[in-house]
Parts: C-alpha cells; sequence; structure tokens
C-alpha cells in the first residue's frame, strides 16, 4: 500500500509539472487542444492525490506499524477517531492533506465549463498546478508520508494527547481547507494580470471562492481559539502565539481583500488593491506554513525544525516577484474606472477599511516576525511582548467598529455630512443610551464603554437596514413579518449576507471587550470538604478520585458549586499522567452560561487526594464569540448561496448551449 | 437609506482640475491613517520589547527592573513545588551558565527535565529571576518521540 501511495505521489509530481507547462503554453499559442490535455492532467492528478491519501487512510487504520509516520501518531489501544485524524496529527500527513483540497479545488476549477473566463482558464490552470507540483515535490523529496520505520515496532506511538480533541480532529482540515481555496484567487489574479483582462469580471466570478477562504481561515481561528480554551488550560482562547498569528495575517487581509473586491465590481475602482490583497492572502497562506514548519519562530507549539520552510519561502519569494512585474506591466490597466468622490460615501468607508485590516495584518507580521529581524539587522534577539499587540489591536479595533457602523449608513459614490447624520442618528442615539445604561450599570472603563458604544452603533445601523428593508418590502406584499425577512433574504443575499456577518462581528467584539476586562482569575488549594467563595459562586471540593489505564494514569476531582446555598452543577476537572509522552494533561471543566463560564483547572492532587489544586476563572461572554463565530458562517451561507436571479440564468445558459450543441453537431 | 444600485456608466465626470484636488485630499487623508497606524506600531514596540538574554548576559548585566526573557532547558533535579503557597522554582540552564528561577503560579503541565523554556520576567536584586504571570513558556512539540524519556508501557 506504501509504495502504491508513493508512486500515486510521484505521478502526480509529473503531472502537475506537466499541466502547468501545457496549460501555459497552450495558452500564449492559442493552443485549446494543449489547454484540454493540461485540464485533463490536472483532474488526473486530483484522482492520483486521492489514491495517495486512501493510502495513507488504509495504513492508518489498519495500525501498520512498519510505517514510520502510522508509528509516530497511531498506538493499538487509540480510538479509530484519531487514528483517522492522525492523517494530519503530523508534518507529512498535513502536506498531503494541503495538497488533497488543493487538488480537489484545482478539480473544481477544471472540470466546470469555461465561460466568463474562457481566456483567463489556461493561465489559472497553469497557477494551480504550478502550486499543486511545489507540493508534490515537497511530498515526493522531503517530506515523504509513506517511509518505513527503520526498525519494525509491535507498538505505535500514538497521537499527541493534546490533539486528542473533537476540534484539533476538524481545525486541520478547515484550516488547509481556508489555504487551498485561497489557491484559487490567486491563480485567478495571476490571469487576469497575463491576459490583461484586468475589468470587473474576473473578480465578480470568484467571489464565491475569496468568501469561502476567508470563511475557511475565520473558522480555523475560531475553533483554534475554542481548543486553546478547552484544551491548554490557561482559561483564555488567543495568546498572540505565532501559530495563532499565522492565520490571523492571511485573515485579515483575505477580509481586506472581501471588501476591496465589492468595490471594483461595483465601481471598478482599487483595482491595484484588489490584485495585491488576494495575491497575499495566498502567499501568507504558505507563509503561515512556514512559521508553523520552519523553527524561525519560537511557538509554544513547534513543529519540529525542518528545511521545508525554505521551499516555501523560495516559492513565495518567486511567486510574489512574478506578481509584481506583472502588475508593473499591467500598471495601465490597473488605472481605477472611478475617482473617490465624496468623502461620505462607501467607498471611502472601504478604503479606510482596506488600510484598517492592511495596517493590522502588517502590525502582526512584524510582532511575530520581530525576534528573526532584528536578530538578522541588529544581531540580538528581542520579541514583542503581548502588550503590544493589545496596544495596537484596541484602537485599530475600534476603527473598525466605528467604519463599519459608518459604512453601512453610507451610500455609494455621493453623500454629504447631512446625509450621514440623517443616516446615523438613530443608531447613535441607541448607542448614547446604550453608553448611559453601561454607565449606571457600573462599567467606567473608558475604553470598555467607547468599545461597547461603538459596537452597540454598529449593530444598531445594520439592525436599523433590515428594519427599513423589511417595512419597505411589507408595504408592497403585505407579508408576515417571518416571510418578508425571508424573501429579504431571499432577494437580495449578498447584501443581507454581508449585514449578518457584520452583526457577527459585533457579538465578537463585545465578547473579546467582556472576557478580556472583566476576567475573574483565582488559584486555590483546597482540602476535601473545604469552600471557597469566587465572585458569586461558593465551590466545594468533594472527593478525587484515580484510575490507571493504558493510556494514562488519570486523576479527578469533584468540585460542586453553588450560588446563594443552592446546587448549580458538579464539576470534574482532571490531570491525567499520559504514558506515552510522558507529562500531565488537564482536561478543564467548564459551566457554561449566556453571561459567564465557570472555568476550572485541577493543576495538581496532593496526599492522594486530601488536597486539590485548582485555578478557577470567571470568563464573562466568552460564549458571545462562539456564537459570533456560528453566525458568521451563517451570513456567509447566505451571501455565497445562489440567488434565484442566478439560478434561472444558470438554467437559461445550460439551455442556451444545449441548444447550441443540438444545432451543431460536433 | 442606503443605494446599493451599481453607479451607472454614463455619470458626469467632474472637471479635471477640480478632480485632482479632490484625488490629493484622499491621499492625504489615506496617509493620515497610515501615519496613525504606523505611530502606534512603533509607539506600542517601546514598551513591549523585550530582549533575548543568555544566563551570562543577564548576569553580567545585574539585576535591573527591564523585562526581558531568557530561554533554556529545564533541569528536573531543580523543580521545587509547594502547592500550598504555589511557588515554583527551578533553574534554567543555557550553554551560558545555570539560573534560578522562581514562578509563583500552579505546576504547569509540560514542566519536566529538559523542557525547553522561554521565561519572560526580571532578574531581581537576590539573584533570582522572577517570572511574570503567564510569562512561562513551554514548548510542546507536536513530535514528542525524542522528547519522551520512556517508552509506552505495554
Amino acid at each position: 500500500m506504501e509504495d502504491i501511495g508513493y508512486w500515486a505521489l510521484v505521478l502526480a509530481l509529473v503531472g502537475s509539472l506537466y499541466a502547468a507547462v501545457a496549460a501555459a503554453l497552450g495558452g500564449r499559442r492559442r493552443f485549446p487542444e494543449l489547454v484540454v490535455s493540461a485540464r485533463n492532467a490536472i483532474l488526473a492528478v486530483g484522482g492520483l492525490v486521492t489514491l495517495a491519501a486512501i493510502a495513507l487512510f488504509y495504513l492508518l487504520l489498519t495500525k501498520d506499524f512498519g510505517i514510520a509516520y502510522v508509528y509516530e501518531h497511531v498506538a493499538s489501544y487509540q480510538p479509530t477517531l484519531y487514528d483517522v485524524s492522525a492523517f494530519w496529527g503530523g508534518l507529512e500527513g498535513s502536506q498531503l492533506l494541503w495538497l488533497w483540497l488543493l487538488s480537489a479545488c484545482a478539480a473544481i476549477v477544471a472540470i466546470r465549463r469555461p465561460g466568463w473566463d474562457s481566456a483567463l482558464r489556461p493561465y489559472v490552470l497553469a497557477a494551480i498546478a504550478a502550486t499543486q507540483a511545489l507540493f508534490a515535490a515537497l511530498l515526493v523529496f522531503v517530506t515523504d508520508p509513506f517511509a518505513p520505520m527503520p526498525v519494525p515496532r509491535s507498538e505505535g506511538f500514538g497521537l499527541n494527547p493534546l490533539l486528542q480533541n473533537p476540534f484539533m480532529v476538524i481545525h486541520p482540515p478547515i484550516v488547509f481547507l481556508g489555504y487551498a481555496a485561497a489557491t484559487v484567487p490567486f491563480a485567478y489574479a495571476i490571469a487576469a494580470l497575463v491576459t490583461g483582462r484586468l475589468d470587473r469580471d474576473w473578480v465578480r466570478g470568484i467571489r464565491r471562492w475569496n468568501l469561502i477562504a476567508w470563511i475557511f481561515l475565520g473558522a480555523g481561528i475560531m475553533l483554534g481559539g475554542w481548543w486553546a480554551y478547552l484544551e491548554l488550560g490557561w482559561g483564555g482562547y488567543w495568546g498572540w502565539d505565532p501559530v495563532e498569528n499565522a492565520v490571523a495575517i492571511p485573515w485579515l487581509i483575505a477580509t481586506a481583500g472581501l471588501h476591496s473586491a465589492i468595490v471594483q465590481e461595483r465601481r471598478g475602482m482599487f483595482k491595484t488593491w484588489t490584485i495585491a490583497l488576494l495575491v497575499l492572502t495566498f502567499e501568507l497562506c504558505l507563509l503561515a506554513t512556514f512559521i508553523t514548519r520552519s523553527g524561525v519562530i519560537q511557538s509554544v507549539h513547534a513543529f519540529g525544525t525542518s528545511s521545508l520552510g525554505y521551499y516555501y519561502l523560495a516559492f513565495i519569494v518567486a511567486s510574489l516577484a512574478l506578481t509584481f512585474g506583472l502588475m508593473y506591466w499591467r500598471r495601465g490597466q490597473l488605472r481605477g474606472e472611478h475617482e473617490l468622490d465624496s468623502a461620505f460615501s462607501r467607498e471611502t468607508g472601504f478604503y479606510v477599511t482596506n488600510l484598517l485590516f492592511s495596517g493590522a495584518a502588517l502590525a502582526v507580521l512584524l510582532g511575530t516576525f520581530y525576534p528573526a529581524l532584528t536578530e538578522l539587522t541588529r544581531g540580538v534577539s528581542a520579541a514583542l511582548g503581548v502588550a503590544f499587540f493589545n496596544r495596537v489591536f484596541g484602537p485599530i479595533g475600534l476603527g473598525i467598529l466605528l467604519v463599519m457602523g459608518f459604512c453601512t449608513a453610507l451610500g455609494w459614490r455621493l453623500g454629504s455630512a447631512k446625509a450621514l447624520w440623517r443616516a446615523a442618528r438613530i443608531p447613535a442615539a441607541i448607542a448614547g443610551g446604550a453608553a448611559i445604561a453601561l454607565i449606571v450599570a457600573g462599567i467606567h472603563e473608558p475604553i470598555v464603554l467607547v468599545a461597547l458604544l461603538l459596537s452597540v452603533f454598529a449593530g444598531a445601523t445594520t439592525l436599523i437596514e433590515f428594519y427599513r428593508g423589511l417595512v419597505a418590502r411589507r408595504k408592497i406584499t403585505g407579508e408576515p413579518v417571518w416571510r418578508a425577512l425571508n424573501g429579504l433574504l431571499a432577494t437580495s443575499r449578498r447584501r443581507y449576507g454581508g449585514h449578518i456577518i457584520h452583526l457577527a462581528v459585533v457579538l465578537i467584539a463585545v465578547g473579546i471587550v467582556g472576557s478580556s476586562f472583566y476576567k475573574v482569575e483565582q488559584q486555590v488549594v483546597l482540602e476535601r470538604g473545604e469552600a471557597v467563595t469566587v465572585e458569586d459562586y461558593e465551590l466545594v471540593y468533594e472527593n478525587a478520585e484515580f484510575q490507571v489505564t493504558q493510556e494514562k494514569q488519570l486523576n479527578a476531582a469533584t468540585v460542586a458549586v453553588y450560588r446563594q446555598g443552592r446546587l448549580l452543577d458538579r464539576l470534574t476537572p482532571e490531570s491525567n499522567f499520559h504514558w506515552n509522552i510522558q507529562q500531565r494533561v488537564s482536561e478543564v471543566d467548564i459551566r457554561y452560561s449566556l453571561t459567564e463560564d465557570l472555568y476550572v483547572v485541577l493543576a495538581g492532587l496532593e496526599d492522594e487526594g486530601s488536597l486539590a489544586i485548582l485555578q478557577i476563572f470567571i470568563n464573562p461572554l466568552v460564549n458571545w464569540i462562539w456564537l459570533g463565530g456560528a453566525l458568521m458562517i451563517l451570513g456567509t451561507v447566505v451571501a455565497v448561496w445562489p440567488s434565484a436571479a442566478e439560478r434561472r440564468a444558470a438554467e437559461a445558459r445550460a439551455r442556451a448551449q444545449e441548444r447550441i450543441r443540438g444545432e451543431v453537431p460536433a | 437609506m442606503t443605494d446599493m444600485s451599481i453607479a451607472s456608466q454614463a455619470e458626469a465626470r467632474p472637471g479635471p482640475a477640480r478632480n485632482k484636488a479632490k484625488q490629493t485630499k484622499f491621499l492625504v487623508g489615506g496617509l493620515v491613517v497610515v501615519l496613525v497606524i504606523g505611530y502606534l506600531i512603533v509607539s506600542s514596540m517601546g514598551g513591549a520589547t523585550q530582549y533575548y538574554l543568555t544566563v551570562a548576559e543577564l548576569k553580567t548585566q545585574g539585576p535591573s527592573n527591564r523585562i526581558v526573557r531568557v530561554s533554556g532547558l529545564v533541569d528536573g533535579d531543580s523543580i521545587q513545588y509547594d502547592a500550598r503557597s504555589l511557588r515554583l522554582q527551578f533553574d534554567l540552564v543555557d550553554e551560558s551558565g545555570r539560573l534560578s528561577v522562581v514562578h509563583y503560579d500552579v505546576l504547569p503541565d509540560m514542566l519536566r527535565d529538559g523542557a525547553d523554556a522561554v521565561v519572560e520576567g526580571k532578574f531581581r536584586d537576590d539573584g533570582v529571576f522572577e517570572v511574570n504571570p503567564n510569562g512561562l513558556l513551554l514548548k510542546c512539540p507536536s513530535k514528542y518521540e525524542e522528547a519522551a524519556t520512556a517508552t509506552a508501557q505495554p
């Protein structure tokens, strides 16, 4: 099976190299047969990579410890779910996953009948195939997942217990799907530059790919944070660690890219911005893989040093040079069809959005690479602490909320301060009222007040948009509210999908503010039966449980939670010793609620359980972040779903094609 | 009320002179945003920069209130942990020497002999390095084979 997998990858490498060359040549020489053969090669590569993936799954599930990768990530006593996720539990497998998902995206692009993009298609295929070739080459020459064990073993090492969590089963595929989807806009950007077709069509055509890449990156970040919250046991979800930053940087740029693309599509402006942002999103996805794989950056999650990173760096540099060279060559066509007309227009808002998100991405990039940069330039190594990120991000985040609130209230092109005031006064009044209510309720920190004021303002302008749309629709149709809302979403999916995403951002912002400014943390040592009061909770350490299994020594504590004398819950945090890694791994227990989480970590049991060391956190509003994440996905689904008009157009096109083929026999 | 309709292609263009002045205005506006973000980044770097020092460099510089980072390996035999007072002390070793480190926190899961650690904190007058809250960074390699000292239990 390992031979089948390996040779499938070798053939995939050959096939993708051929496809890249054939597609580019076919496009250049106007030789459609060559392009068709490149397309077929890409489909074949998709099949070969799938075969390699099946081979690896087979080896993992049959627990073939003769293969090094299987030995390192599978153990005989491990549940099947984690045998499956072992596929992406290590370096070699995650490379294969990247290539597999990329090949799936490539096949989707290749299989569709060329339509609006028939001129671009050869170069799109060439760029995607070149990226596939990079990964196939790395898998064949550097990180072969099918390499045998030097000495066969009868038992495997097993997957890292920290990764044995349902979140870590789905987190890597989601992030990699984001990376893979981001390759398609990159390929179209290159193709648009090569062919000089830099109008609005290509941006309109790849809108769905942009959104899909963006939401998968965002969902990946969200799940990563959630995993850290549940598994790492420090009571937080985000620590500005390089591995977290690595995914945040392309996501921030992708967010700017989405907004920029809307302006290009509607007004033919911001062409340079859009191309640069879409290409950078992809390059930064590669950089993210580089950060986690090279050992250049100190991180709590090092994946082991590997020369792999430098291949990525070489590819990034080469493709960036190509992009900027092409952009310089096509600089004439990159000029906007219009210019900014009014300071009070939506375009201006998008312009500021581009600047804010790019600035934020630059700050994270700088903070992440600072140690490497100082080492290189000054010979000393210095890092930027968490304080740096928080100080930069606070004001930028407030700026983003402000622009989001105003932008929703603004119209395209021409606007005036007067019109803005007319649109913004009601939400401004609501936000002002909310701020006064918060002050009365006892919140006095200025930053928190400003952040919540802006959140309420942005939320109110968005909700008013829904309200106005509903009222207008009901005036015409007289439908009941629920039907009218449904109809509203169905007729302008893009607009209301965007609005839903903005509401999600407001929820997330409130969650971040609540959990960062009002977190309570306490460490206690309790005797059996002893109680401690934290805020208005009373926690009683009741007893301990010990158990030895093949996998670990289980140590659990039972903690009863009371509020005002009433038993709310019993929490059982664990602190288990895993034999394979010879290390303690904490399993936290959480009492969830919409207002706050009670989060209990067992830091140790002393004297056979007569003494429990507990860390108790109260994390306000954390669940708003996860709810916001879910709403963000919902909004994206609404925006991506084909509208009735689009479906009708697609059907009409299909019928027309059918007719043409009927009349002109091939 | 917003107007989402695509602006008509035939819209009247303002005169070139007026246009130029306007574009300059927008360019200046954009530049202001860029400068503000730039200032934000540079000014935030000041207090947040933490130099990586070796143990020998730290000892030469002597006690200070400056927050610095030191990386090294944890000496397992030196780990002392008082669960009641939540005081953790251990030695951090690098090529240049040995540093006594104190951390007022619970015992982290990954603290053990040979663990790769980065500590963030300050060098106290008594020659002990006091780690900031949340200032102890321990590496969790996704490959554990080299790190694990014992083999899996049968």
